[in-house]
């Protein structure tokens, strides 16, 4: 098992070797045609009471009572570059804190624009199952230190696959209908290793998920829906095999004046494992000028079953966005969590602090 | 009698603050009816008029239709009043709504950003030597600005 860890990010590396050489070395390429945008945060926090707080769940970002950079801090880069009119190479190449500042491949596809309205993507790009999981790392976009960690518990973040993409036209209306299909083997799994205390290997196959959202200058809704099966090898021994999947979710926001109303709803369900999982999170922002000061409650609720399995954490987050100028925003956050899992006390009782830099570019 | 004189004094602010919800929702709008703005290309370039709807797409990065011939839209920040009046009347949102909006969609799916001049002549620079892009200004500049065409009205 430790050669398929050392294995991983080897591979990985290779991968992402690869990318940069097709894209770099490719004939009809010229660095000029490269279209270049990138974003970074730079955060750094600490448990004030408590021991641990889990800040980012998929790349086990974790805090302790020490100030610490790693959790939260990202940087991602995308090259973007017409190969003709309608094709197109996409590739995001992200460093994590979390996950010890390696390079890793989040998106690489092709798109192919068949109109104005539709277009298809092949190849590596985020899963869409929260509002927030395909620009989950961009946190300019948000006015968190990062997206509530309660709902954003997920262990696979990204798929291999095909994705189509609607557009329409539709009045003052955005609409954008999403139908995906694809697998994701993820190796020594970050969360489920952390979690289990073990070398967990995880395969979601057979996705297929739907994601449908609508938006004006008030108000966004969003519904996602994604059906799969699940492959578990916990110390080389299989745990876990074609056990069926789902998730389903709805998220709704709301701007009045200066006001923002963020909600977001979302239930995962493994029946054969017993596991029901139920995450909500309720927000509300006021923008006075470049300031945003903001509260959120979320939660995770994970029923009892009949492995003994359970969970049930809350957050509730206070903080500060200061819009600095165009591209960059400075943050500043305070997160209570509250642990009540019985059996699986994910991490406890915590409160913290975090100070941040999101800038785009 | 003072709890008359509390009622009045509280009826009188109502009023006050009536008046002022009035005047500034008036004032707004009169401001932003006021302005005239119009679609501008450089003088020799061949953009066909298109509807307000495709403008938006264009400006929210989604790819534009063939007949338009429009490339890529820029935004004209040389004269703010005019740059919020076209986010508010094209656009529909903010500044800051547009700004989030454009992000999600570049690291979403793969958007390009979208390029923003802050003087005149960086615009006619680029509509010059770009002839298949397009921005937007105030009717009157766009009158005293030679090498440029107008395409169409905005508001």
């Amino acid at each position: 098992m430790s050669l398929n860890a050392g294995m991983a990010p080897l591979s990985r590396k290779i991968k992402l070797c690869s990318a940069l050489m097709i894209l770099l070395f490719h004939g009809n390429l010229a660095l000029a045609d490269i279209n270049l945008s990138g974003y970074a945060s730079i955060v750094a926090g600490r448990v004030i009471d408590g021991d641990k707080f889990l800040a980012d769940y998929p790349k086990t970002g974790v805090y302790d009572n020490d100030w610490s950079f790693s959790p939260d801090t990202s940087l991602g880069v995308q090259f973007k570059t017409d190969i003709n009119e309608q094709l197109d190479l996409v590739i995001q190449v992200t460093s994590n804190g979390a996950s010890g500042y390696d390079l890793e491949l989040d998106w690489a596809y092709i798109s192919y624009q068949f109109n104005t309205e539709f277009s298809l993507q092949a190849g590596r790009k985020r899963l869409p199952l929260y509002y927030y999981s395909d620009f989950f790392d961009v946190g300019y976009a948000y006015y968190w230190i990062r997206p509530p960690a309660d709902n954003y518990t997920w262990q696979i973040s990204n798929y291999n696959g095909l994705s189509l993409l609607y557009q329409p036209e539709l009045a003052e209306w955005d609409v954008l209908l999403n139908l995906y299909v694809g697998r994701e083997d993820s190796e020594d799994n970050e969360l489920l290793s952390m979690l289990m205390s073990a070398s967990v290997d995880e395969t979601w196959k057979n996705m297929l998920g739907f994601v449908a959202e609508l938006s004006k200058d008030w108000i966004e809704l969003r519904a996602t829906y994604m059906q799969g099966e699940l492959d578990r090898t916990v110390n080389d021994l299989i745990t876990e095999q074609n056990v069926k999947q789902k998730f389903s979710g709805i998220s709704a926001n709301f701007y009045f004046y200066n006001f923002s109303i963020l909600s977001e709803f979302n239930q995962y369900r493994r029946d054969q494992s017993d596991i029901h999982v139920d995450t909500q999170m309720l927000s509300v922002g006021y923008q006075f000028n470049d300031l945003t000061p903001h509260i959120t409650h979320s939660s995770f609720l994970q029923e009892e079953n009949l492995a003994g399995g359970d969970e049930d954490h809350q957050t509730v987050s206070v903080g500060l966005r200061w819009d600095f100028n165009k591209t960059t925003a400075l943050k500043i956050q305070y997160d209570k969590v509250r642990d009540k899992g019985a059996n699986i006390p994910v991490l406890e009782d915590s409160d913290s602090i975090s100070l941040g830099m999101d800038l785009v570019f | 009698m003072k709890l008359n004189i509390i009622n009045h004094r509280f009826t009188h602010l109502v009023y006050v603050v009536l008046i002022l919800v009035l005047y500034i929702f008036f004032l707004n709008d009169s401001y932003a009816q006021n302005s005239g703005g119009v679609l501008v290309v450089w003088e020799s370039s061949q953009v066909q008029k298109t509807s307000i709807l495709e403008i938006r797409r264009i400006y929210l990065g989604l790819p534009s239709s063939k007949e338009s011939l429009i490339k890529k839209p820029i935004i004209n920040s040389s004269n703010l009043t005019t740059y919020k009046i076209f986010l508010k009347n094209i656009m529909h949102m903010t500044e800051k709504g547009y700004r989030r909006k454009i992000v999600k969609r570049i690291f979403r799916q793969g958007g390009e950003k979208v390029k923003e001049v802050k003087n005149i002549t960086e615009l006619i620079d680029h509509l010059k030597n770009n002839l298949n892009d397009i921005s937007f200004m105030d009717k009157e500049t766009a009158k005293k600005t030679k090498g440029l065409k107008v395409v169409q009205v905005l508001w």
